[in-house]
């Protein structure tokens, strides 16, 4: 029993540890994205394979991401890229984006109302 | 401080105005682009165009109907999940809120060497850049039998608008126990799950009905279709013994459809319907090859990196027209390429940034109520191709919660893409 229990604190540690090494590498990302030069026409560019789903407007089934907080931007891309997200479509496109890219992206999408 | 796009444009505009020069020493007026085809690729680039440029290219979308009503989603026109209005749009917008000139007329023909493009009443429209969008025509000699006479009869429903009505009517006058054959096209053909998207709604509005005698056979010339497993296992879970798939393989190759008699025969039997759905094999839209621009595929040559014609250097080719790698011929890919084209023809009147090309594909399939999947990839242009770089299905087992998620993911893409062409 006691055993048993031993395994069972030691696997809930490595859980834990690991979901602390996902948060901090996810924290890392968006601090060294973030800190990348950008390109606002880059940005403009790549923006329009995000316009095809992500319309100006708010509608079922796809948010809305103009005005989009920089950080969180950056941070659901990398969340859809390592697989914390869960959603086909979206990992597939956030897998084809260098990090350059979601920099430009992020600063396009932050400063765009509509 | 938020920014509209317009804003943002004219920040950048300011940032990068400085290595702006004209067009040519030539041209005094401003260049000019002319798009042939107001669909998804056409549309698209005749919008992002004159959007980016801000003024600075004169822009011409040439389209032989007044509104356009999308062949995607008309699938679910069929099966009463949407109305016939809700997937038909106007260029107005497009007119008002870009300054494009949009023309309702037919292109019959191009001038490459003059850049002109004549249109059937006779007139022609001068282009620096041509963009040629004009999607598929048909191969009707593929389908022994059937002419271009019967397409009221049997319609193929291949492309929006009439067609699609004329397929609708048929299927809500069927009663109980009268059957419906299709005949999908040989590859490369347009919008490759459609036909079975369609067999699908088509399915969905028999069961609405209680028509529990009435059956829906396809008579495929292809050994195989885009996601065969999940629309197979779609079709058992919720249309079992209604839907049968018939290879090549097992009816032996079709012989001669007769529309008026409404049957299609074949090395295995004669198969009788009320409705025969008859989906020629396709070709590029005839004004690409009025233009000479396709090679013996019936389809065009494409550089990768910009969807530019291998034929002309002042032409693009984008869409259902073009040779796009693995690209499949679809609405999502074709306003994709136009993205691309649109910018490097910017490029060349305005030597604005060009960057390299990336594309991407959705495809999203309703089999009934609620369960959706979908298929897609992102693409780059590799060893002068357009390949894959990643991709993604539907699996089957999915729960009933991730397969309503993608057909209300579906419905969100419908009104970003075309809000994204028309507005």
């Amino acid at each position: 029993m006691h055993y048993v229990r031993l395994i069972g604190l030691a696997m809930l540690a490595m859980v834990l540890v690991q979901a602390s090494a996902y948060s901090e590498d996810i924290e890392a990302a968006v601090s060294r994205i973030s800190a990348l030069p950008v390109d606002a026409d880059y940005g403009e560019y790549l923006a329009g394979e995000c316009l095809t789903c992500h319309g100006v407007e708010q509608s079922e089934g796809v948010p809305k991401i103009s005005g989009a907080d920089k950080t969180h931007f950056i941070s659901e891309l990398i969340k859809f890229q390592n697989g914390t997200r869960d959603n086909p479509t979206m990992s597939s496109i956030a897998k084809a984006l260098g990090e350059d890219e979601i920099a430009s992206l992020a600063e396009y999408f932050s400063i765009l109302d509509n | 401080m938020k920014l509209n796009r317009r804003q943002f444009g004219r920040i950048v505009g300011a940032a990068t105005a400085t290595a702006a020069v004209p067009f040519s020493i030539r041209a005094q007026a401003k260049p000019s682009v002319v798009v042939v085809g107001g669909g998804a690729g056409g549309a698209t680039a005749a919008k992002y165009i004159a959007r980016d440029s801000d003024g600075g290219i004169d822009v011409t979308l040439i389209q032989d109907t007044p509104t356009y009503t999308t062949c995607f989603y008309s699938n679910l026109y069929l099966g009463g999940f949407r109305t016939f209005d809700s997937i038909t749009h106007s260029y107005d917008a497009l007119a008002n809120n870009y300054g494009i000139n949009v023309v309702n007329g037919l292109a019959t023909g191009v001038d490459r060497e003059a850049r002109t493009v004549t249109l059937a009443d006779g007139s022609s429209v001068g282009y620096d850049r041509l963009i040629i969008a004009p999607g598929i025509d048909f191969k009707f000699d593929s389908v022994p039998g059937y002419t271009e006479d019967d397409v009221e009869i049997a319609p193929h429903a291949w492309k929006g608008g009439s067609q699609t009505t004329i397929l609708k009517d048929k299927l809500d006058a069927l009663e109980n126990g009268q059957n419906i054959v299709m005949v999908p096209p040989p590859n490369p053909y347009r919008c490759p799950p459609g036909p079975y998207e369609r067999v699908s709604m088509m399915a969905h509005m028999l069961k609405t009905k209680g028509f529990n005698d009435s059956t829906i056979t396809i008579l495929d010339v292809k050994p195989k279709f885009s996601k065969q497993g999940l629309f197979q296992a779609g079709w058992e879970k919720h249309y079992p013994g209604m839907i049968e798939w018939l290879p090549p393989e097992i009816h032996g190759g079709i012989i001669n459809v007769d529309a008026k008699a409404g049957t299609v025969e074949t090395d295995l039997d004669t198969f009788e319907g009320a409705l025969l759905n008859i989906i020629p094999g396709q070709t590029a839209g005839d004004i690409a090859h009025a233009a000479g621009l396709t090679n013996d595929t019936g389809f065009c040559p494409v550089d990768a990196t910009s969807m530019r014609s291998t034929v002309d250097a002042n032409i693009y080719v984008v869409g259902d027209a073009s040779i796009a790698g693995a690209m499949p011929k679809s609405g999502f890919s074709a306003n994709s390429q136009a993205k691309v084209a649109a910018m490097n023809a910017r490029g060349d009147l305005l030597q604005s940034k060009v960057f390299p090309a990336k594309y991407s594909n959705t495809c999203w399939s309703l089999i009934a109520t609620d369960d959706g999947v979908k298929v897609g990839a992102q693409y780059a242009p590799e060893d002068g191709k357009i390949a894959a770089v990643s991709k993604f299905i539907s699996q089957n087992g999915e729960t009933d919660e991730v397969r309503k998620t993608t057909y209300v993911e579906s419905v969100g893409w419908y009104a970003g893409m075309t809000s994204d062409m028309f507005s």
